[in-house]
């Protein structure tokens, strides 16, 4: 059936529309049905009332001398105002015998039909003022004589007509109510039968957006499999990213032992060939570092439902630079140690793997560590959908002119310091891959203020 | 001064020894984190060089069992694993620093020493005794600003005294930290090295306390 793109799209509307058309075919067919029931029903009692008249009439029929003649006239008086569509006329052998008062001047007109011998026959027929009637005939014959006799009696069609019209109008009105109420009971068994879908659709979205790791809740038996299902899909595919992340390590482990060796033999030895062994093996030490921190960013990327606690991670960075670095000579003055204050820090959700979140924000702060004089800053702030978490030094700082390329791919400023780690231009890398910004400052504190922008987590 | 290696991989293990025991150390060396753990909860180490991607017990698990027991030598984890939370964690765990691989043997050794010199109360590198001087970076000694040649058993009892100062250091203390645990040890060597120590640099610089050991000062007290 060609749906329409809206009714292929909503399961709810089609049920809805189906639901209607059915209830509004069923109640129109029966309101057709009940009207034309009741109006042969009221017909039937309106001629069973004119046909007791056509008898009580031929009880006062006799024969007078070979003739037809009535001994009395019937009593009630709506066959005695004028014109009321309340008429009889009785005939012998197609002679009228006699005619109610109500006629007046009038004649009836002749019958359509004329009943047989024994025969009772109803049916419509125009008055004399062209106003319709309803008409009872029957014909009789009468002892002792030869002849036909037959009566009619009529009475107004509009009885008929307006007692049908008032029974479909109430009729109409009942039943548009009920296919109103019935509507109304799909509409509402159409939206809390479908509930749980937009659970579903509801916790599915907070999954995507970071909220949650598993789908939650309970689900009708309908449901439930397809949620389980999912639940399943999405542990699996935890699985599988925890399982590359642990085969990066692993394989950077099996690395880089090798190469530590090789490294130190090279150290050991001289000339030339020493000397483009220790280059090399250089080399394929920061290819490791690169891809093992890519490879571990863009698998947590995958990962549905991650949330990394800000606090937690900074204070644990705190307590570890405090130790690396508590030995470091202070700019001013003979102490040692870089004094790290951490500022509204708690309660700060990003959306994110926690290991990713906690390597840029290990390699800022290290780097605040590795430049400040005295004291480094971080702060949290949420900013909308956005944590941003900026790290401050009291260090030299970086010029303006030279931001832009610190953040550059491959750079590091100074190369002469020993990094613990990936420079600035990584954790730019990684805070892209998470729609996340790197921006460089110039800090209150007087050295450089990085801000690192990432997508909070509710 | 005595560091215990604990390296599963046994090339980088030969290694980083030979470099130790190059720089006048004592070493001994583990496989694995079951043995290193015995060796650092029974002998007396003055620095742990510990990696952490260890068989049977890992590195982390064999650090927080020492800290439980309360041993409190410095321990520099030695790891492939360069990442931050492995990093919080080994500090966590009680580690007092942090190498990751590949690394250079030299820049190895300048962390074992200051571990040592730290883990002792010192700030700078050059130690001082009155007239003597040690630099624990080249093992240099000078007494007066006149360098001495000493043989490596004799500077490793000196740097000893040097890296603990005005207390009185025991017989078996002093051969714990000297050797290894291979080494047949003699208590009479001890004595010889002190004399010779005597001779070379000044006769009161090591005081003898009778049936306690011996010390160094540059006032000439030990407690």
């Amino acid at each position: 059936m060609p749906f329409s793109p809206l009714l292929r799209r909503s399961v709810s509307l089609r049920l809805i529309l189906l639901s209607a058309a059915w209830i509004i075919s069923a109640l129109v067919v029966g309101g057709v049905f009940l009207t034309q029931h009741f109006r042969t029903h009221v017909e039937n009692s309106f001629d069973y009332g004119l046909s007791r008249h056509v008898e009580e009439l031929l009880s006062y029929a006799d024969l007078v001398d070979g003739r037809v003649q009535l001994t009395k006239q019937p009593v009630d008086p709506v066959y005695s105002r004028p014109l009321s569509g309340w008429y009889w006329e009785i005939t012998a052998d197609g002679q009228v015998v006699d005619r109610s008062r109500s006629l007046w001047d009038e004649v009836l007109p002749p019958a359509q039909q004329q009943p047989r011998r024994g025969e009772t026959l109803s049916y419509f027929q125009d008055g004399p003022r062209g106003d319709l009637l309803r008409v009872v005939a029957a014909t009789y014959t009468l002892p002792g004589y030869d002849g036909d006799v037959t009566i009619r009696f009529t009475g107004p069609a509009e009885v008929i007509q307006s007692a049908t019209e008032e029974f479909s109008e109430t009729l109409v009105m009942s039943l548009m109510l009920l296919g109103l109420g019935l509507i109304g009971a799909v509409v509402l068994q159409v939206i809390l039968g479908l509930r749980p879908l937009k659970l579903l659709r509801t916790r599915l979205a907070e999954v995507h957006e970071g909220r949650t790791h598993r789908l939650s809740g309970h689900y009708p038996s309908e449901v439930e499999p397809l949620v389980a299902d999912l639940n399943e899909l999405l542990d699996h595919n935890a699985q599988v990213i925890e399982r590359a992340r642990t085969h990066a390590g692993n394989l950077a482990h099996a690395l880089k032992t090798p190469l530590a060796v090789l490294s130190n033999e090279a150290d050991r030895m001289e000339g030339e060939t020493a000397k483009t062994f220790g280059e090399q093996i250089s080399i394929m030490n920061e290819q490791v570092k690169r891809h093992l921190a890519r490879a571990r960013a863009a698998g947590g990327l995958g990962a549905p439902g991650a949330k990394a606690d800000i606090g937690d991670i900074v204070s644990g960075l705190k307590r570890t630079l405090h130790r690396i670095y508590q030995h470091k000579p202070q700019k001013s003055g003979d102490g040692t140690g870089v004094s790290i204050a951490l500022v509204d820090v708690l309660d700060k959700f990003v959306a994110g793997d926690r290991q990713d979140v906690e390597e840029m924000l290990g390699n800022l702060m290290d780097n605040a560590c590795k430049w400040a004089a005295t004291r480094v800053r971080v702060s949290a702030l949420r900013k909308g959908r956005d944590i941003v978490i900026s790290v401050d030094d009291d260090g030299p700082g970086v010029p303006e002119e030279r931001r832009a390329e610190v953040l550059a791919r491959g750079k590091r400023l100074d190369e002469a310091t020993p990094g613990s780690g990936l420079g600035l231009n990584i954790v730019h890398e990684l805070a892209e891959l998470y729609q996340g910004s790197l921006v460089l400052d110039r800090s209150d504190l007087g050295g450089l203020c990085v801000r690192l922008t990432l997508p909070a987590a509710l | 001064m005595r560091v215990l290696v604990v390296e599963d991989e046994p090339g980088l293990r030969r290694q980083v020894s030979r470099a130790l025991s190059e720089a006048g150390f004592s070493v001994d060396e583990a496989p694995d984190g079951e043995e290193g753990e015995f060796l650092g909860d029974t002998e007396p180490y003055d620095a742990v060089v510990l990696d952490l991607g260890l068989p049977k017990i890992d590195g982390i698990t064999v650090l927080k069992h020492w800290r439980t027991a309360g041993r409190d030598m410095p321990v520099l984890i030695l790891t492939a694993r360069d990442g931050w939370n492995e990093k919080v964690a080994g500090f966590d765990a009680g580690a007092d620093d942090y190498l990751t691989k590949p690394f250079h043997v030299e820049e190895l050794l300048a962390r074992v020493r200051a571990l040592i010199r730290r883990s002792a109360g010192h700030a700078s590198p050059i130690l001082e005794c009155g007239p003597v001087s040690l630099d624990t970076r080249a093992g240099k000694v000078t007494i007066d600003g006149a360098s001495v040649t000493l043989t490596a058993h004799e500077l490793k009892v000196l740097s000893y005294f040097m890296h603990h100062q005005d207390r009185v250091v025991s017989q078996t203390e002093l051969i714990e930290h000297i050797y290894d645990q291979d080494f047949d040890r003699d208590s009479n060597t001890i004595e010889v090295f002190i004399a010779r120590l005597r001779k070379k640099l000044a006769p009161d610089l090591i005081k003898t306390h009778r049936g306690r050991g011996y010390s160094m000062s540059a006032t000439g007290e030990g407690t």
